[in-house]
C-alpha cells in the first residue's frame, strides 16, 4: 500500500480499471474525507453525505473502465459525479445550504485531522487546501458568489440572476472571469507538482 | 430581457453558456443545447474541460470531513463481491515460472547442475503448492467475506421490503411499461401518509453508465423528481420514495431514461407510465 501512495490519481485509476482493489482503496483513503466534506457542504446533512459518499465510490468502482484520463483529471470526473448526486439529493430535500462559516470549516478540518490520517498526507492536504481557499477567497466577492451559487447551491443561471438581481450577461461574465482565475491557479499548482 | 438560447441559437449565445455549463448552472434543456453544440464544435471541448477542471478546485477548497467507518466497509464489501464474481467467471491460471530469473546463477554451478536441478524442481513444487494453497485460501476468505457482506445487506433490504409488503395500510399503485419497454411492470407501495414508500419495477433493461432511470410523480402542470434508480442484471429495480407531497396531489407516475445524475424534468424516453386513478389502491 505504501508504494501506491506515490502513484498519481490517474495511475491508480488505471490499476483500478484492471481490477486492482488495493489501488481503488488507496483512492478511497486519499479522497473519502475530501469528498465527504464537499458533499456535506452541498447537502448540509452528515447522514445524507455519508450515504452519497458510499454510493459514489460504489459507482466509481462499477464505472472504473469508463474513466478516460485523456479527457478529464480524476478529481474533475469524481467531483463532477459527486456534485450531481449531491445536488440531486439537495433538490429532493428542497433545502438550500447555509453558507459555511470559515470558523466552522476550520473545526471541520480539525475533526478530520484528529481522525488519524497519515501525517505527511495531512500536511500536504493542508497546504493545498490553504492555497485553494486563499485563491477562492481572493476572487472578487461578486464573482465568487456566482460560481458558488451554481456549483454548491445547484442554482441555474436564471436563478442566480434573480437571486443577485443582476442581468444574465453579468452572471455569464462573472462566471467566466472566476473560472479563468481558478484555471490560472490550477496551472500554477500543476507546475509546482511537476 | 432574458433571451433563451433556443430563440437565438448561435455560436455566441451558446459559447456564453460554457462557464455555467462547467459549473452545473444550467437547466436540463440548456445542458442539452450545450452538449449538442459541443458535438458540432469539438474544438470547444478542450476549453470546457479546462473550465471543468477549474470548477473542481472549488470542491477541493472545502475542508475535509472524515466519513463514518461503515462507509468504507460497505464500499470495500461491494468491491470484493464484484471481484469475486469476476474471478469466478475467469479461467484460473497460476504462473509457476519461477526459475527464469535464476538461470544465470544456476549455470555458474554446473558441477552441481543435476543436484541443483532436482532441488529446484522440488523447491518449485513446494512453492507452487504453497502459492496454490495461499491463493485458494485467500479466495475462500474473499468469497466468505463477500458473501457475508452480501447476505447482511440482503437481509437489511429484504427486511425493509417485507415491512412494506406485510403492511396492510400500504397503498399499492401499479405502473406499466410504455411502447418503449412493453414488458416492464411495477408497483409503488406507499405508507399511510401517501408520500413515503418504495417503487419496485421488473423487466427493465440495464442502462449504460452515463444514463439512469428517473421516477416522476406527475400532475397537469409539472413532473416532480421522485428519485433515481438502476436496474440489476435480473431486470429488477428498487427505489426508496420520499415524496414532498402526498400522492393524491398527482395524476400519474412515470419512469424515464435520463443522463446520469438525473434531470430536473423528463428529457429522455418515457419507459413506464400509469395514471393513478386507474390504479388498484390498497
Amino acid at each position: 500500500m505504501n508504494q501506491l501512495r506515490t502513484l498519481s490519481d490517474e495511475q491508480l485509476m488505471s490499476r483500478t480499471a484492471a481490477g486492482d482493489e488495493a489501488a481503488f482503496e488507496q483512492l478511497y483513503d486519499r479522497y473519502a474525507a475530501k469528498v465527504m466534506g464537499f458533499i456535506y457542504k452541498i447537502v448540509q446533512d452528515q447522514g445524507a453525505a455519508a450515504e452519497i459518499l458510499q454510493e459514489l465510490f460504489i459507482r466509481l468502482w462499477d464505472r472504473r473502465k469508463q474513466y478516460n484520463s485523456s479527457k478529464a483529471r480524476f478529481t474533475t470526473w469524481m467531483f463532477g459525479i459527486a456534485r450531481n448526486m449531491a445536488i440531486d439529493r439537495l433538490r429532493r430535500m428542497k433545502r438550500r445550504p447555509a453558507p459555511v462559516e470559515s470558523e466552522a470549516e476550520m473545526e471541520q478540518m480539525e475533526r478530520a485531522a484528529d481522525a488519524g490520517q497519515n501525517v505527511a498526507q495531512e500536511v500536504s492536504n493542508r497546504l493545498r487546501y490553504q492555497q485553494l481557499t486563499t485563491a477562492v477567497q481572493a476572487l472578487p466577492e461578486d464573482q465568487r458568489r456566482v460560481i458558488e451559487q451554481a456549483y454548491f447551491g445547484g442554482l441555474t443561471r436564471q436563478e442566480i440572476a434573480t437571486t443577485m438581481n443582476i442581468p444574465l450577461g453579468t452572471v455569464h461574465s462573472r462566471a467566466r472571469l472566476a473560472l479563468k482565475k481558478l484555471g490560472q491557479l490550477l496551472e500554477e499548482l500543476q507546475g509546482e507538482h511537476e | 430581457m432574458n433571451k433563451s438560447p433556443s430563440s437565438t441559437n448561435n455560436f455566441r449565445d451558446i459559447d456564453a453558456l460554457l462557464p455555467l455549463y462547467a459549473l452545473g448552472g444550467l437547466s436540463a434543456a440548456e445542458m442539452a443545447q450545450v452538449e449538442a453544440f459541443l458535438a458540432q464544435h469539438p474544438e470547444k471541448q478542450a476549453e470546457v474541460e479546462a473550465m471543468s477542471d477549474a470548477a473542481s478546485l472549488l470542491a477541493e477548497a472545502v475542508p475535509d470531513l472524515e466519513p463514518p467507518s461503515h462507509v468504507k466497509t460497505a464500499v470495500i464489501g461491494h468491491v470484493q463481491r464484484s471481484a469475486v464474481k469476476e474471478v469466478s467467471s475467469r479461467p484460473k491460471v497460476i504462473s509457476t515460472d519461477l526459475s527464469s530469473s535464476k538461470k544465470g546463477w544456476v549455470s555458474r554451478f554446473s558441477v552441481f547442475r543435476p543436484l541443483v536441478a532436482l532441488a529446484s524442481v522440488g523447491a518449485m513444487a513446494v512453492l507452487a503448492l504453497s502459492v496454490v494453497q495461499v491463493v485458494s485460501l485467500q479466495r475462500q476468505m474473499d468469497t466468505l467475506q463477500g458473501q457475508n457482506t452480501a447476505l447482511s445487506q440482503s437481509l437489511v433490504d429484504q427486511g425493509w421490503l417485507i415491512s412494506y409488503l406485510l403492511d396492510d395500510e400500504v397503498d399499492k399503485f401499479s405502473i406499466a411499461g410504455t411502447e418503449g419497454s412493453p414488458g416492464s411492470s411495477g408497483q409503488l407501495l406507499l405508507r399511510e401518509n401517501g408520500a413515503d414508500g418504495i417503487l419496485l419495477v421488473s423487466d427493465l433493461s440495464p442502462l449504460a453508465a452515463d444514463q439512469t432511470y428517473q421516477f416522476w410523480a406527475i400532475n397537469s402542470e409539472t413532473a416532480v423528481d421522485a428519485g433515481l434508480f438502476t436496474i440489476g442484471e435480473d431486470g429488477i429495480g428498487i427505489l426508496r420514495v420520499d415524496l414532498d407531497e402526498p400522492i393524491e396531489n398527482f395524476e400519474a407516475i412515470g419512469v424515464s431514461i435520463e443522463p446520469a445524475g438525473g434531470s430536473s424534468e423528463p428529457t429522455g424516453e418515457i419507459v413506464m407510465l400509469s395514471e393513478l386513478e386507474q390504479n388498484t389502491g390498497r
